[in-house]
């Protein structure tokens, strides 16, 4: 798989060669739901999640360099869903908000009662986050990063992702209690 | 700032799930929080055309960064052009409204499902409230529909085409995209000038943006040696006055719509005035075309170009006959003139590449160059015989 990407870089972009495509399809169908869902625990609009997912996948896929490196491909996906989302809330506090947009498909039919108002509460506690704790708590725990990598990924010392987390994790107990009681 | 530019140089060391930190090492809340926040999106799927419209966009992005046409490097005819590149893609993924676009309307491809919704495009949008983009597809629709409309090529069809475009989105044409490639070929002026035209057709259905200007390249010389054949872009003070200029955008084709490139050849003025005789300088010049071939075996086209001249070279037939000092055949250069008189061929492969669209058969009898000139958008069908729109 590495092999072939150089040969991908040097054929003329028009033909953008088979190579490419074959990885984008199979970076997009191993990660793409992840990465969406990833968005999801970073943005609190769904219908904005596709956008960035998208806008990572484009923007990883049209750097040649980037793809040169299939192992290092879902890497540079997760760090630029996690810039874009940020860049994304940033602008919407601008207030430079994004045209109304169809939700993905949520399979809620098959979801309880209980289980929606939890999601609900931990997708709002989240939003009462500083964006930092946010975005570690995520990268953490659910896409299981060590702290070691978070801080890679979002480029800030151990020290400050440790800060980040507990911190994190010691708001989001509080307003997830408030929201029980 | 930098962090909203995506993926910076650096990137975390990690090679897949396996270097990911171990769940089990987690104490209860922290578990606890990882259920819930797997649970709080196990819900959430992705909706269709999102790889659709990541395909296409990649090369078209790719194209705003490499800043050059793409494509039409692939012949050496068509160097460094120094063209105004499709910098405006840069942007076109956040806003362009993308899986919701495709789950909006059904037809995917359509260039107004793309064009309508953008945030925070630039101010350089033609249309910035993309309204206008929905419009013109249905109406080039139409008029693909009447056959005599595609005859009328220029402004008309390039303005559709253009509003098409409106939209960002539209994606880069495909070569298998492009079909029904013809040439066709003018008579010869006073001066031995030969003015001519390569088409090529949007076949596939949707709209797409052609990539660059392709290429136009001598492919074979019969009787007499290649060099004297040369190629160039046309450039204003060039003598290939009646070419437009290479610097017009690259338009979009709305499904059967097509455009055309230009070229000239002009023989060199000393030949003109030597041998300008072998110049079938009387309207024979019977081209040879065949659609989607590739370039030419030398074949002999050469009985097409020579059977007219000697038989009755000024008498009859053209009115843009050549004036008297063209008016010696007999010393033709070439020792032979009555069976090979010498030809080039010219191929025109569209922007995203090989095969040749199209080749066309000029007669040269003397060294010259063929200059090429800018594309220019067609709005209508393909002319062609058949009428109806071909399958292909």
């Amino acid at each position: 798989m590495t092999a072939a990407a150089p040969g991908a870089a040097d054929s003329g972009a028009g033909t953008h060669a088979g190579t490419s495509e074959d990885l984008l399809t199979e970076t997009y169908q191993a990660h793409y739901r992840s990465l969406l869902r990833l968005a999801a625990l970073l943005l609190d609009d769904l219908s904005t999640c596709e956008d960035v997912v998208q806008e990572a996948f484009i923007r990883v896929h049209a750097a040649r360099r980037r793809v040169r490196e299939p192992e290092k491909t879902l890497a540079y996906l997760r760090q630029t869903v996690v810039n874009l989302s940020r860049s994304t809330l940033r602008r919407r506090i601008l207030g430079l908000r994004l045209l109304p947009k169809p939700m993905p498909d949520m399979a809620s039919a098959e979801e309880g009662a209980y289980d929606a108002l939890e999601r609900d509460q931990l997708k709002a506690a989240l939003r009462g986050l500083q964006r930092r704790q946010r975005e570690v708590l995520v990268l953490r725990y659910f896409v299981d990063m060590t702290e070691a990598q978070v801080a890679d990924t979002l480029g800030i010392s151990l020290g400050s992702v440790k800060a980040y987390g507990s911190r994190g994790l010691a708001a989001l107990r509080i307003q997830m209690e408030a929201g029980h009681g | 700032m930098a962090e909203a530019d995506g993926a910076a140089g650096r990137v975390p060391e990690l090679s897949g799930p396996s270097g990911l930190a171990d769940p089990s090492e987690l104490s209860t809340e922290e578990r606890a929080l990882r259920e819930l926040m797997h649970g709080a999106v196990s819900g959430i799927q992705p909706s269709a055309g999102g790889l659709p419209r990541i395909r296409r966009a990649v090369p078209r992005r790719r194209a705003a960064r490499r800043g050059a046409w793409t494509g039409a490097a692939a012949l050496a005819f068509v160097v460094a052009i120094g063209l105004p590149v499709l910098h405006e893609g840069e942007h076109l993924g956040l806003s362009g409204g993308p899986g919701s676009a495709d789950a909006k309307s059904p037809a995917a491809g359509s260039p107004s499902g793309a064009a309508g919704t953008f945030g925070d495009g630039p101010a350089a949008h033609p249309d910035p409230s993309g309204t206008g983009a929905v419009t013109p597809p249905p109406g080039t629709a139409a008029a693909s529909h009447a056959p005599g409309a595609g005859a009328t090529h220029t402004e008309g069809g390039q303005a559709s085409t253009g509003a098409a475009g409106a939209g960002d989105v539209v994606p880069l044409c495909t070569r298998t995209d492009l079909g029904e490639g013809a040439a066709q070929v003018g008579t010869a002026d006073g001066a031995g000038r030969i003015y001519g035209s390569f088409t090529v057709y949007n076949v596939s259905g949707r709209s797409c943006r052609l990539g660059g200007p392709g290429s136009v390249a001598v492919t074979a010389v019969s009787g007499g040696d290649r060099g004297r054949i040369r190629t160039a872009d046309h450039a204003p003070g060039d003598p290939a006055v009646g070419l437009p200029t290479m610097d017009a955008e690259p338009p979009v084709l709305a499904p059967r719509a097509g455009y055309r490139v230009p070229f000239a050849w002009v023989p060199d003025q000393t030949c003109t005035g030597s041998g300008a005789g072998a110049v079938p300088a009387n309207g024979v010049n019977k081209v040879r075309l065949r659609a989607d071939a590739p370039a030419a075996e030398p074949e002999a086209p050469a009985s097409d170009v020579s059977g007219a001249p000697s038989a009755n070279p000024q008498a009859s037939s053209s009115p843009t006959a050549a004036p008297t000092t063209e008016s010696s055949p007999t010393t033709t250069p070439s020792g032979n003139p009555s069976t090979t008189a010498p030809t080039a061929t010219l191929a025109h492969t569209p922007a995203p590449g090989s095969p040749a669209a199209a080749t066309a058969t000029l007669p040269v009898a003397c060294s010259g160059t063929v200059y090429r000139g800018g594309v220019q958008g067609l709005g209508g069908p393909a002319p062609q015989p058949s009428g109806s729109p071909a399958a292909g």
